[in-house]
């Protein structure tokens, strides 16, 4: 999703958060991330890269040691503890393992957040009626969470976060504990439920795949520090750090197989073969871009692999190719292919 | 059954009155004193609801020391704060107040582990969704505790079947105290097996009602 240019005020503004816990090094390194009002916000990094304290740290079960947290026009860590409170009623939290109480059926699960909140038994019903029907789950009223599969759990764990009409939904590996097929019904639940309820999502996930199928931005956290932020087209097409390159690669796959390079035939006398990496975005992205270049600069382009995959809703296809021809061609046809706007860089 | 004679029934029935009497009123007593205490002791532990390291020590170390001392010299320890509480040193009720004392301190750890099985992860969410503090351990805690919580009655309860046998000490009486005197000392084998068959049936009874009760409570 692009940022339009007059963009409103982020719905949740963190601000150059430190925090370290003794004398270790710092869990988290002066970051910054801001989420506009509607877009689903990803944070993706490996395992103790700090996510999930930065995660906490928007609804302050985790204490920055330095930094600002505003949430809704809000400064977090000016609220007293009763606020504090009071605000959080307006931040819904999912969780890996979805730490429903085992003691209550799930009805009583999703109305925990409005009982606590002092709400009337008839207008706790009633909610947890309407939560049930939005998360599909309306015959499992009674059921405790037992007797739930990994995704309906989930699914309560997703209703009871959204009982109190929070603007703002927190999810902490919210898929990480299921199987891809259950993953793929949650990430469908929770966009949908974005675009009905215009809700704002902040998610934490080391997959990229949930980055790739479900978020606008994404900004990569490695050991407490942002290495990348931007829309997920663009982390995903044109990554600029390493770590966010491994991470695109886990999802878009190695583009040239391992050992075909190997097995390519040598080229002719003056002649080079090159392995070209060709990404297809944007308006080019459908122009039969191979075989202009083909005839144009005189080279023979043996395809390796190649694939048009959509992120975010956008095409774009990645391609490897065996180009042979004289140096000179072959420099030729990549700087003009580069010139119609595609990625084009040599695979080594 | 030559020596079930009535005297012997009237001393096996009031033994076990006795008995019945100790066990009760001191798992009461141990039950609303260990509650508090084992909830202070987990929400003052390192990470908790309120991290408070000075009064965890100082419960933990209190509550240590009161089970390591063997009940038999706790119970002569006592006798000047027995004889204020019960009026009296010596007695049925004069026994109950060490037991009290010795089963608070075996059921608030007892009880501090039940708590500490609770996923933290619950905790963790009702404080995201905005819960109070008191809220977390009654809504939270205790709730999903409860089975715990139950089980440690029980296995309280069973030990202090055993302990009171040691009642006799301070003149408690009791169904131990009865196979002690009759059984042991009078030489009367029948005697003892009575009561040991006796006391095998109260803690299979104690020991099943329990378990019926915590599968009842469970829900995972």
């Amino acid at each position: 999703m692009e940022v339009p240019i007059a963009a409103p005020p982020p719905l949740v503004r963190l601000d150059g958060i430190r925090k370290s816990y003794g004398r270790h090094a710092p869990v988290l390194d002066d970051v910054s991330i801001a989420v506009q009002p509607g877009e689903i916000f990803g944070i993706v990094g490996r395992s103790g890269a700090g996510k999930s304290t930065l995660l906490r740290c928007v609804n302050l079960l985790e204490r920055p040691d330095a930094g600002r947290v505003d949430v809704a026009g809000q400064d977090m860590l000016a609220l007293d503890p009763a606020a504090l409170r009071t605000a959080r009623r307006g931040i819904g939290m999912v969780f890996q393992h979805f730490n429903l109480l085992s003691s209550l059926t799930v009805a009583a699960n999703i109305a925990f957040p409005l009982a606590i909140a002092g709400t009337g038994r008839t207008q706790q019903r009633e909610r947890v009626r309407e939560l049930l029907g939005l998360v599909g789950l309306t015959d499992k009223a009674e059921a405790y969470p037992r007797q739930l599969s990994g995704g309906q759990k989930q699914r309560v764990g997703i209703a009871r976060a959204l009982a109190s009409r929070p603007s703002v939904l927190l999810c902490d590996e919210a898929t990480s504990a299921l199987d891809p097929e259950t993953t793929g019904e949650i990430l469908d639940l929770i966009r949908g439920l974005r675009d009905r309820l215009s809700l704002t999502v902040l998610l934490i996930t080391h997959e990229m795949a949930v980055v790739k199928t479900l978020c606008d931005r994404v900004a990569i956290l490695d050991r407490g520090r942002l290495v990348e932020t931007g829309a997920v087209f663009d982390v995903f097409t044109r990554p600029r750090s390493a770590i966010a390159r491994r991470f695109v690669a886990e999802v878009i796959g190695d583009d040239v197989p391992p050992g075909a390079a190997g097995r390519l035939p040598p080229p002719a006398d003056h002649e080079e073969c090159r392995v070209l990496r060709i990404l297809f975005a944007g308006p080019n992205s459908t122009r039969a871009v191979i075989s202009e270049v083909s005839r144009r600069f005189r080279l023979d382009l043996n395809i390796m692999s190649g694939r048009i995959d959509e992120i975010g809703g956008e095409p774009f296809g990645l391609m490897a190719v065996a180009a042979y021809g004289e140096p000179a061609q072959i420099d030729a046809g990549m700087a003009w292919m580069q010139g119609l706007g595609l990625d084009v860089t040599v695979h080594s | 059954m030559t020596w079930l004679t009535p005297t012997m029934q009237d001393l096996l029935l009031d033994a076990a009155v006795e008995t019945a009497q100790m066990v009760g009123l001191s798992a009461l007593v141990a039950v609303v004193l260990g509650l508090p205490l084992a909830l202070v002791l987990h929400v003052t532990g390192a990470g908790q609801l309120s991290p408070n390291r000075l009064v965890n020590l100082a419960l933990g170390g209190l509550i240590n020391a009161v089970r390591s001392v063997p009940f038999i010299i706790l119970m002569v320890a006592i006798v000047p704060f027995t004889r204020v509480v019960a009026g009296t040193s010596i007695g049925t009720l004069a026994a109950t107040v060490p037991l009290a004392i010795a089963a608070t301190a075996f059921i608030a750890r007892l009880f501090e582990t039940a708590l500490r099985e609770v996923d933290p992860g619950l905790v963790e969410a009702a404080q995201a969704m905005g819960a109070t503090r008191l809220q977390i351990v009654t809504r939270v805690l205790l709730r999903e505790a409860a089975p715990g919580l139950v089980a440690a009655i029980t296995v309280t309860l069973v030990s202090l079947v055993g302990y009171s046998a040691m009642a006799g000490a301070v003149g408690g009486g009791g169904l131990g105290d009865l196979g002690i005197r009759f059984g042991y000392q009078r030489f009367m084998p029948a005697v003892m097996a009575t009561v040991v068959v006796l006391l095998i049936v109260v803690v299979q009874l104690l020991q099943s009602l329990g378990d019926l009760l915590v599968r009842r409570l469970t829900r995972r």
